[in-house]
Order: C-alpha cells, then sequence, then structure tokens
C-alpha cells in the first residue's frame, strides 16, 4: 500500500506555546478553532455543524466565488483530552470525492510549551471530473488547487 | 501543469490501475501478462488500462521481440506529488496561524492545567 501513489501518509511537528490543554482547546473549541482555521472570508457558508465528541461530525460546505461547493466531513473516532484526538476526513468538491484521511493529533508537554505531532493518512480520490480540476485546467495553475486545499483547512473550524 | 494533474487523478482513479502502478514501482518492468496475472481481467482490459496510465504519462512500455514490457514513469507522478506538497504547506500555514492564536490568547487555568 505505501508504494500506492495514491496514498500518502506524513506527518507534521509543531512546538505550540503553552500548555497541551490549551493547545487541545484550539481543535475542540469551535470558537477558538475558528481563529486560525478560517481564512476565507469571501466564502458563502452553506451549512456548517460542530459536534466535537466521540461519534460527532464537524461538517461544512462552502461556496467560493465562482458558485463552486467545498464540502469538509470530519468524523471523530476518538478524543482524548487533553493528549490525543483521531478523526476520519473527507473532502468533496461540485459533490464529488476529493481525498480521504485518516488523522492522529497528539499533544505532549515540550519545554514551556507543547509538542503538537499531526500524522495524516491521505488517500487521493477520483477528484478529476470536480470543479476544482477544471478550474486547474483553465490555468490557474496550482494556485486554485492551492485554495482549495486552504479552504478545506478553513472549512474544518 | 494543471492538465497533467487531471490526467493523474483520472489514470489512477481506478483500483486495477492503482494496483499496477503498486506493482510497476515494487517490482520494476514487468511484461503485461505478468501485470494481468493477479487479477481477473483478460489482456485486452490489462491493455486497456495500461493505456490509460501510459497516456497519463505514469508508465511506459517498450517492445522487445513478442514481449512488451512497462515501467513506471517517475516524472509522471509529479503532479500528485505537488498536490501533496500544497496540502502540507496549508496545513503549516494554518499552524502558523494557530500558534499565534494561542500565543495572543491566555490559558484556562480553572482546570488545574
Amino acid at each position: 500500500m505505501a508504494s500506492d501513489p495514491a496514498h500518502s501518509r506524513f506527518t507534521l511537528d509543531r512546538v505550540l506555546p503553552g500548555s497541551p490543554a490549551h493547545a487541545f482547546r484550539f481543535w475542540s473549541d469551535p470558537k477558538l478553532k475558528n481563529l486560525w482555521a478560517g481564512c476565507h472570508p469571501d466564502w458563502t457558508e452553506r451549512e456548517v455543524r460542530h459536534d466535537f465528541r466521540i461519534g460527532g461530525h464537524d461538517f461544512s460546505r462552502l461556496a467560493d466565488p465562482m458558485g463552486v461547493e467545498h464540502e469538509v466531513d470530519i468524523a471523530y473516532l476518538d478524543i482524548a483530552v487533553p493528549d490525543r484526538v483521531v478523526y476520519s476526513y473527507a473532502m468533496r468538491v461540485d459533490g464529488k470525492p476529493l481525498s480521504a484521511s485518516l488523522v492522529t493529533l497528539l499533544f505532549r508537554p515540550h519545554n514551556c510549551g507543547s509538542l503538537m505531532r499531526y500524522d495524516e493518512h491521505l488517500l487521493l480520490l477520483d477528484g478529476s471530473d470536480g470543479a476544482a480540476a477544471r478550474e486547474i485546467g483553465t490555468g490557474h495553475g496550482f494556485d486554485r488547487l492551492e485554495a482549495v486545499m486552504a479552504e478545506s483547512l478553513a472549512a474544518m473550524s | 501543469m494543471s492538465a497533467e494533474l487531471d490526467t493523474v487523478f483520472q489514470a489512477l482513479a481506478d483500483p486495477y490501475r492503482r494496483a499496477m502502478v503498486s506493482r510497476l514501482v515494487e517490482a520494476g518492468p514487468t511484461s503485461m501478462k505478468e501485470l494481468a496475472a493477479p487479477f481477473d481481467l483478460g489482456l485486452p482490459s490489462t491493455l486497456k488500462h495500461l493505456k490509460v496510465l501510459e497516456n497519463g504519462g505514469i508508465i511506459t512500455s517498450k517492445k522487445e521481440g513478442r514481449v512488451r514490457t512497462f515501467s513506471i514513469c517517475e516524472e509522471g507522478l509529479n503532479p500528485l506529488r505537488t498536490w501533496l506538497d500544497a496540502h502540507q504547506r496549508h496545513l503549516e500555514t494554518g499552524f502558523d496561524r494557530l500558534a499565534a492564536a494561542m500565543a495572543a490568547n491566555p490559558e484556562d487555568k480553572s482546570d488545574g492545567q
């Protein structure tokens, strides 16, 4: 499976200011998560739900200025305050599956702050018929795609 | 660049094709017959899948005598890597904002942390 190019696994480590409990709240509290995860003020909110608990879903459907809809569906699989969150998420563009991921988020005390480890196993799906790929094909290069990716983060809030 | 990504997505959208690419990554150049062997696919269907991958620039083929062998074309997967790089870059940018937001908001000590 590791050699399947549609699969990718990567880990990002980040030292954060504040305790693991402080860091954790910026993922669990939608108001605090909005402070950092939202970054597309010009996109229209169509549907946004938060339910941070084991078995709960965060869901967002946003429309970009071209009217293309971007969905992010998060399912919380495991939550251990303030050490760990395990969730899966799927991204869809224009209703077409773009990716599916499993994420493990770990928080550990580190010097005066925390160490956050973000581990993602991502599977790229057939997004080729979707609006993202179509727009990419019109000459915006990867800027458009990057915007889609950025919005996926924004939509996680 | 972007049309390439489109093609790569399409080429890899099929589980048979992904399995064939995996096999070529692991085993190196392989004949069509060997590629077809693990699957319940006839040679014509196998060839069709391989053609999609070849047209997508992901694999390349060479005919020696009567045997056609396929191998991975490394550059063919670059658009995918670029996509993943963009994904990671945007996560990192989000985490920059997370660190800034944490520093700008006081810790809640009420829960004993």
